[in-house]
């Protein structure tokens, strides 16, 4: 169907709706997939950063069984996971701004 | 009202205890056992007549094929299509264990952080192997990226070993809080449709909803197991 079959009364409604539509969200034109994607990636962010200081404490009480040196290791540990969250979400990030080029 | 989590309950069909260890055939099992069942009959019975222009069957099985194939040849490149059979089954076996769940009366394993960490530690133990193999003593250096000073070894070691062993965690503890959260919202909703009579209709049509959402999340949440599986099997395979 080529543009001039469409009624001129149609043509000026969809003109209608475009500008309603780009009135309505101005912030970029995220199709509800993105949205899920986008999601995602802020729930794996979340999980990232928590898996980090779990296993890190983790880590750091079975050193701590094995040497004796309760709380040396765990505190250290704890920190270590920190940091090893942030890297994994550094990294994820990366990743996705390497997909999204 | 019943209790919204008795449905994680384990219990024991077929009691086997060797030595100290109890290895009974749980409900878990049964329904581990019935996803692979499930997803072997699906791809049997639409692959049984192959042909070169396929029916619906055929296609159905032929897109999800297509659809894994390409995930990993995105996330992983070529090199990656040799571990595809491995990606494949992690992916077939999340998304039944997450459908199946949403059944009436089902159990779903993959609400459990045993069984699902035990599968992130099997793809965490797999990719470390790939990694081995094709760099064999080089996969060590991992731990320890290029450019970095000596000085800085005792640091960023334990940094980039935690950051390795908490992939399988991230990974477990999305797809439980993901799968409990559901099914615990749907039994919730549930018990008041039967609590609040005529007016439980209202509860009853919100949980409609809420399933036909929740068959989406457990699609989406084995996607999103098998990319990062994916991620992980380049990460081992190309380095960061």
């Amino acid at each position: 169907m080529s543009s001039e079959d469409i009624p001129e009364n149609l043509q000026a409604l969809e003109a209608k709706i475009c500008k309603m539509r780009g009135a309505g969200n101005n912030n970029k034109n995220l199709s509800s997939s993105e949205y899920v994607t986008a999601a995602g990636v802020g729930v794996q962010i979340t999980a990232d950063l928590l898996a980090g200081v779990l296993v890190g404490a983790g880590v750091g009480y079975l050193l701590d069984l094995v040497f004796g040196s309760r709380p040396i290791m765990l505190t250290v540990f704890l920190l270590f996971g920190g940091a090893a969250g942030f890297l994994n979400v550094y990294r994820m990030v990366k990743n996705e701004e390497k997909k999204g080029k | 009202m019943s209790n919204p989590l008795e449905q994680f309950n384990i219990k024991t069909i077929i009691p086997i205890h060797i030595g100290n260890y109890d290895i009974s055939f749980t409900n878990s099992s049964l329904f581990m056992l019935l996803a692979v069942v499930a997803c072997s009959a699906v791809f049997g019975l639409c692959l049984t007549k192959r042909s070169i222009v396929p029916e619906k069957g055929q296609a159905f099985a032929e897109m999800i094929y297509g659809f894994v194939h390409g995930l990993v040849k995105n996330n992983v490149g070529a090199e990656g299509l040799k571990y595809f059979a491995f990606i494949f089954s992690l992916f077939l076996f999340v998304a039944f264990g997450n459908v199946l769940g949403l059944f009436p009366y089902a159990f779903t394993f993959t609400s459990h952080v045993a069984a699902v960490g035990a599968l992130s530690v099997l793809a965490l133990l797999f990719n470390v192997a790939v990694g081995i193999k094709k760099k064999k003593w080089g996969y060590i250096r991992t731990f320890m990226p290029k450019g970095i000073p000596w000085v800085l070894a005792p640091l960023v070691m334990p940094i980039e070993t935690i950051s390795l062993l908490s992939k399988p965690f991230s990974l477990t503890i999305r797809l439980v809080a993901n799968m409990t959260v559901g099914h615990i919202m749907l039994k919730i909703i549930a018990g008041f449709v039967v609590a609040l009579g005529v007016a439980g209709v209202v509860p009853l049509l919100f949980d409609a909803v809420i399933i036909v959402f929740e068959l989406f999340i457990a699609l989406l949440q084995a996607f999103i197991y098998t990319v990062l599986s994916c991620i992980y099997l380049s990460d081992a395979i190309h380095g960061h």
